[in-house]
């Protein structure tokens, strides 16, 4: 992220990526690339009213923030199957069939069908599930159009990506900060790589810092290309994040390695917290993470004193059964270390002064207080529900001038596993109408049997995609999505940073593919409240957001690459931290009131099952993809054209497998089948599963397997039973599940 | 505040003001900033070859990709 550029000598071996067009007739236009949730800024060459080269861009700030997914966009958009028009089903649900329809037809019968759901079961029987990044242009619109309906389930990937750690590090210090890579002197990845391939701007971030001289501390079990660079490399047991953290503070506490100034101005329940870390002496920490005593504590020396130091936020940390506790001691070393708001540490940059942000177009104050505790989920499992942010609301009013303040859209969220249960009729109420918008549901959350009756279960469903995903081939109506070289965008940081990124429309979108904007318009008419959605286009509603600032949408988007607000450091000296005590709250009061334990603890695993006795890490984005999407695209599928699993020469000898041979993981839940790859890199006993596969070339519908999902999609693995979900937010324990490899007796599927 | 901190503070801000004019098209103090950043920031990047080589789509080819169906063939 561009923030400060760090002012070092220039490093002067300097390759230039060719910046000549091909063609004299080309246009170019400033774009953000969408293909995954970094949004680089890039360069769209247009030619003959297309894009056809997506390159880095020329402003030095920027520079070689790019990856091949981002390369191969003008391919993927340009499919031969992407869907172009409104589709209706006239089969059995998952059948394949269809017709043809029109927007208007679509949506006056999408309208009358959803109606009739709230008027027979109420609105909370209305879910929807959104990825924002894919679909780019909802900018809170979809939560603004449920508030007003008055549904409180909406549900989003970002519950065990970033959004849930959002809401975690609010209960510590009032806001979700951003790590300050341009001054840090150190920097620790909780199993997160980023690499040329994936979140290129913090690989590049992280680069320039390490030739700058900061130290790099890698915490993960297997040698990944991050670990090949660690000044320390820490090869911790899987899931085992929390103990590792309470490692370190042992080792900060009892050798006052901690900022003691900081802690007795600014802190609150240091006592209580010091006492629960003397519970995790560095033996049993060794024990619980499989690490060296001496290299936990050079790793937290290291951390302690070298810093400032940051440690970014990771998928890795957010997906496990300790999650909230791993979250929690993140920010706890953050805070006792004194690296909170300051140079270098992790910034706490609230809202842009002058542009209307998304927490503010979402209204979540017109959903009744009744609705608001309908949200599902939110009774057992309430971290970043309503029930569970509610006490920040006057905090963060104080603080940072909003009541519904909030971050990577998910502090306000409802538990999708207990909205898969409700739409499966198994809930405290009935869920009967499902929206998905640029979310392959089915692949996107774990137990995917459970989605699968749930969605089965559905009085309507319906989805707006580029591609025939398996949960579009499951709907009523599929609707056809524009990407975002077809549209203009305005990209907020998902609130985590007061720096607004616009990104110019480069080409009309094909067929009648529209922005989720558009569509969310078009649902608040056919609900009889098209002056919830005002704006008469995606131009206008910037226009009005931008309006403060003096200038309209056009004119922003020619004129800067980014627009930031003031930055200042320890802004906390004079409010306060957004959190009920106005300090930060190493022992939580908002844990403790939800009758959760305020301190971080470690849950040791389940006792090991003989039938399972291997350990399984999923989740795992492959550079070529992201999340489930582009494997439509000829030159992914030619760099990764199968679905690998990944275990050391050791694990395949004790398994009797060998590279390349087709083989089941099988868990208590279900069944995939993958090719197995064997790498040095990985340690004996762990099967790394990558996520999200389905095979676009293979036959739709239910019968038939929904495109390969049901084959390989790791979702089918992913269990949500109260061993394997995290206690305060109910998300799933993907890093470390008992798993085994079982020979298949067949060749491929 | 320690020196070390008033440094990063002071290295932060005139960063912070750099990055600001210099991602901005306006008058000649911006375009100014963004040379300064240019030399700055000099850095050569791991780029993998197909990014760094790549000269994009024909777009005929595309036109043709799009018209032709998911086999290559329709
Ligand atoms: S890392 Fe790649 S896919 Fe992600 S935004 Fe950048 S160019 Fe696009």
């Amino acid at each position: 992220m561009p923030g400060s550029p760090f002012l070092a000598p220039a490093i002067r071996l300097f390759k230039r990526l060719e910046r000549k067009p091909a063609d004299p007739d080309t246009s170019t236009r400033k774009v953000l690339c969408g293909s995954c949730d970094i949004a680089c800024s890039v360069v769209a060459e247009v030619r003959r009213g297309r894009v056809t080269r997506i390159r880095s861009s020329d402003n030095p700030l920027f520079k070689d923030n790019i990856c091949i997914k981002g390369v191969v966009a003008p391919k993927g958009f340009a499919h031969p199957d992407r869907i172009l028009y409104p589709m209706k089903r006239v089969g059995e649900r998952g059948s394949g069939q269809w017709t043809r329809v029109s927007w208007d037809e679509a949506m006056g019968e999408i309208g009358e069908r959803l109606k009739r759901v709230i008027a027979g079961h109420g609105p909370e029987a209305w879910a929807v599930s959104t990825s924002q990044w894919n679909t780019g242009t909802d900018h809170g619109l979809g939560r603004r159009v449920m508030n007003h309906v008055g549904s409180p389930n909406w549900i989003s990937g970002v519950a065990l990506c970033a959004g849930n750690t959002a809401a975690i590090n609010r209960m510590s210090y009032g806001w979700y900060p951003w790590p300050d890579y341009d001054n840090t002197r150190c920097i620790v990845l909780f199993g997160h790589n980023p690499k040329r391939d994936s979140w290129v701007p913090i690989h590049n971030a992280i680069e320039r810092a390490r030739a700058r001289g900061a130290r790099l501390i890698v915490l993960d079990p297997r040698r990944s290309e991050k670990a090949e660079l660690a000044d320390l490399w820490l090869p911790l047991k899987v899931g085992s994040d929390a103990a590792m953290c309470f490692g370190w503070l042992k080792v900060i506490f009892d050798e006052g390695l901690y900022d003691r100034r900081f802690v007795a101005d600014w802190t609150v329940g240091f006592d209580a917290l010091r006492a629960r870390v003397d519970e995790f002496p560095l033996d049993r920490v060794a024990q619980l993470t499989g690490c060296r005593e001496e290299d936990i504590a050079r790793a937290a020396r290291m951390y302690a004193t070298q810093g400032p130091s940051i440690i970014p936020w990771t998928p890795i940390t957010d997906q496990q059964r300790n999650s909230t506790s791993a979250i929690r001691l993140q920010t706890i070393l953050r805070a006792v270390c004194g690296y909170v708001d300051v140079p270098g540490g992790e910034a706490l940059q609230g809202f842009h002064p002058s542009i209307v942000p998304e927490s503010d177009i979402e209204m979540h104050e017109v959903l009744s207080e009744a609705q608001k505790a309908k949200q599902l989920g939110s009774d057992r499992h309430p971290a970043f529900t309503y029930r569970g942010q509610a006490a920040l609301g006057e905090p963060m009013k104080r603080v940072w001038g909003r009541t519904y303040a909030n971050q990577v859209t998910g502090c306000y969220m409802a538990n999708p596993t207990a909205t898969f249960r409700a739409m499966a009729g198994d809930g405290p109420y009935p869920v009967k109408a499902f929206f998905a918008l640029g979310n392959n549901t089915l692949l996107s959350y774990a137990n995917m049997p459970l989605i699968l009756k749930a969605m089965l279960n559905q009085d309507l469903i319906v989805v707006q995609e580029h591609m025939m995903t398996p949960t579009a081939q499951l709907a009523d109506f599929v609707l056809p999505g524009d990407a975002w070289t077809e549209r203009p965008w305005l990209w907020d940081a998902y609130g985590w940073l007061s720096v607004y990124r616009p990104s110019q429309q480069a080409m009309e979108p094909p067929g009648e593919c529209r922005s989720t904007f558009e569509f969310w318009k078009l649902t608040a008419a056919a609900l009889d409240m098209p002056e919830v959605v005002p704006w008469a286009s995606l131009n206008e509603f910037y226009d009005w957001r931008l309006a403060k600032l003096g200038i309209g949408f056009d004119e922003f988007a020619a004129t800067y690459e980014l627009h930031a607000g003031k930055r200042e450091w320890k802004k906390y000296l004079t409010t306060g931290f957004a959190t009920p005590s106005g300090k930060v709250e190493l022992e939580s009061s908002v844990l403790r009131d939800l009758g959760f334990d305020p301190l971080p603890y470690f849950r040791e695993d389940p006792a090991p099952d003989p039938d399972y006795p291997l350990t399984m890490f999923t989740g795992v984005r492959e550079g070529e993809y992201f999340q489930t999407g582009g494997r439509h695209i000829p030159e992914m599928r030619e760099r990764k054209p199968e679905p690998n699993l990944f275990v050391s020469a050791g694990t395949a000898a004790a398994t009797q497998i060998v590279d390349g041979e087709w083989v089941h993981v099988e868990t208590m839940l279900g069944r995939v089948t993958m090719q197995v790859k064997v790498q040095d890199s990985m340690p004996d006993g762990l099967v790394r599963v990558p996520h999200g596969w389905w095979k676009p070339e293979t036959a739709q519908g239910l019968v038939e397997g929904l495109s390969s999902a049901l084959v390989h999609a790791d979702s089918m693995l992913c269990r949500d039973d109260d061993d394997y979900l995290d206690r305060e937010q109910g998300i799933p324990h993907l890093k470390g599940a008992p798993c085994r490899i079982v020979k298949l007796t067949a060749d491929a599927p | 505040m320690n020196r070390g901190e008033w440094q990063r503070r002071a290295m932060a801000a005139l960063g912070y003001w750099l990055a600001r004019r210099g991602s901005r098209q306006g008058n000649v103090i911006d375009r100014l900033a963004c040379r300064v950043l240019e030399r700055l920031l000099r850095f050569d990047f791991d780029l993998e070859d197909r990014v760094r080589h790549d000269r994009g789509y024909d777009p005929d080819e595309l036109e043709r990709y799009q018209r032709a169906g998911s086999d290559g063939r329709k």
